[in-house]
């Protein structure tokens, strides 16, 4: 067992007071940070009653259940964010990176203190896997709503639409990872991939506009 | 048997690539049409979902899968279907009530029948209250292009309340007599499936009009969506791969609803 809240506080503490200094895009990041490990601890309560509801097994239910869970408590808070503000599509991507970002820190941490810190080249990996999946998943589903936005098709479909492209990326990652062998080395490969595909999109993207 | 299920879905996986690499084509050529837009959601989530499914069955296929993202996804797939269609084929609330009602206590039935096969009531009622959207939306569609005469909505009534009942007889009865009306079940749906089938295909040889083929594209995806469900083994097999065709023309329909406009 790990104490999760005692782990959040202490990573929020300095965030927050950097918040007093920081200003403009600087400060929102943080605070999306913040929210993303909001977002993270949430998930795992969340994804715990499930596990202790549907009595799946604590393996099963990090591989079915939590991609479902965890991508709608990211998008939950940067969906609020979209619809209230109407921000414009740098500050929502931005926001999008913040969640992302402080999302897999903080399950980062609760990961190497619940399992152990030793081997720095797994670490590595996991780092880059879960680091990248997690804003990659993200920037996927706020990517989805802000091109719905664009071509004025705004519906509750176009919305489960974009959030079910995340579950779906993070869900078939987890599936990838959990069996030991090529499948894995395959699914720590796919975010880094993706990532690199998603910039080289914007920017032909970019280039065209 | 669950190689020719994986080989099937490598194919449908293979034949979504390709539709999606389409759709989205489509759309940065008519970055206008809300039609496009939705059809290029429908076929990345089908996509991503068959991937996804395509995994599972390769490594964990033995475990219970309660609510994944791919239930999820399917229930997104099937609004963003509805929401293709009611862009293509614009109708008011009051289009064809009486049509939408009992589309909609068919569709009821099937996430009944859904929830006392699997006992996953969560997954069953999201995809489910999806699934009553699309059908309601396939219906007016129909009701407002004039595509069914009145001898075939009522043929179509009486296939599904016969399709229904056999299916929730199963339940009282024990082998053989539940064989029997699981093969007469069978009969309905495959009969159903070559109407829908053979109709699409007769449209799009008169060249009917693009929302009328939009409409019975629907149909027939609607029809084999609702055939998979109540399918097992080698059907289900053979169903599946229908559905691939049936994406296909889908995408046919689609775009001509999209290049006409």
């Amino acid at each position: 067992m790990i104490y999760s809240e005692n782990i959040f506080v202490c990573m929020i503490v300095p965030i927050f007071v950097t918040l007093v200094f920081a200003k403009g895009n600087a400060r929102r990041l943080e605070l999306n940070f913040i929210i993303g490990m909001f977002a993270c601890l949430l998930g795992a309560y969340i994804s715990g009653f499930f596990n202790a509801v549907s009595g799946i097994g604590v393996e099963d239910t990090a591989i079915f259940i939590s991609p479902v869970v965890e991508e709608a408590m990211k998008f939950l808070p940067l969906f609020f964010f979209f619809y209230m503000f109407e921000p414009d599509d740098d500050s929502i991507f931005l926001a999008a990176v913040g969640v992302g970002a402080g999302f897999a820190s903080y399950e980062n941490v609760c990961y190497m203190v619940s399992s152990g810190a030793e081997s720095l080249s797994f670490l590595l990996i996991r780092g880059l896997a879960v680091g990248v999946m997690h804003i990659v998943s993200v920037y996927a589903s706020v990517f989805g709503i802000v091109i719905a936005r664009k071509l004025k098709a705004m519906r509750i479909s176009s919305i489960v639409g974009a959030l079910s492209l995340s579950m779906l990326f993070h869900g078939t990652y987890n599936l990838l990872v959990s069996a030991p062998g090529i499948t894995s080395y395959i699914g720590f490969a796919v975010p880094l991939l993706t990532a690199f595909a998603m910039l080289f999109a914007m920017r032909r993207l970019k280039q065209s506009n | 048997m669950e190689l020719s299920l994986i080989g099937s879905n490598l194919v449908q996986t293979a034949v979504l690539a390709v539709m999606l690499f389409l759709a989205i084509r489509l759309l940065l050529k008519n970055t206008g049409s809300l039609t496009a837009v939705f059809i290029s959601f429908f076929f990345a989530l089908w996509f991503l979902a068959d991937i996804y499914w395509l995994v599972y069955d390769i490594l964990r296929s033995d475990a219970r899968m309660p609510f994944a993202a791919n239930q999820f996804a399917e229930a997104a797939m099937m609004l963003t279907l509805a929401a293709a269609l009611n862009s293509a084929v614009p109708h008011g609330t009051r289009a064809a009530v009486r049509q939408v009602i009992c589309g909609s206590l068919f569709a009821v039935s099937n996430v009944v029948l859904w929830i006392a096969w699997s006992g996953e009531w969560v997954q069953d009622v999201i995809t489910g209250l999806a699934f009553v959207w699309l059908i309601s939306s396939v219906v007016c569609s129909l009701k407002v292009v004039h595509a069914l005469t009145k001898m075939e909505w009522m043929s179509l009534g009486i296939f599904c309340v016969l399709l229904i009942t056999g299916q929730g007889l199963t339940f009282f009865f024990e082998d053989p007599v539940k064989s029997s009306i699981d093969i007469g079940c069978y009969v309905l749906l495959s009969l159903g499936i070559l109407y829908w089938l053979v109709k699409l295909f007769v449209s799009f040889k008169r060249k009917h009009t693009a929302q009328r083929l939009m409409a019975l594209a629907m149909t027939n995806i609607v029809w084999i969506i609702a055939a998979i469900f109540m399918s097992s083994g080698l059907i289900y097999t053979i169903y599946f791969n229908i559905e691939t065709l049936s994406g296909v023309f889908v995408f046919l329909a689609a775009s001509k609803v999209v290049n006409e406009s």
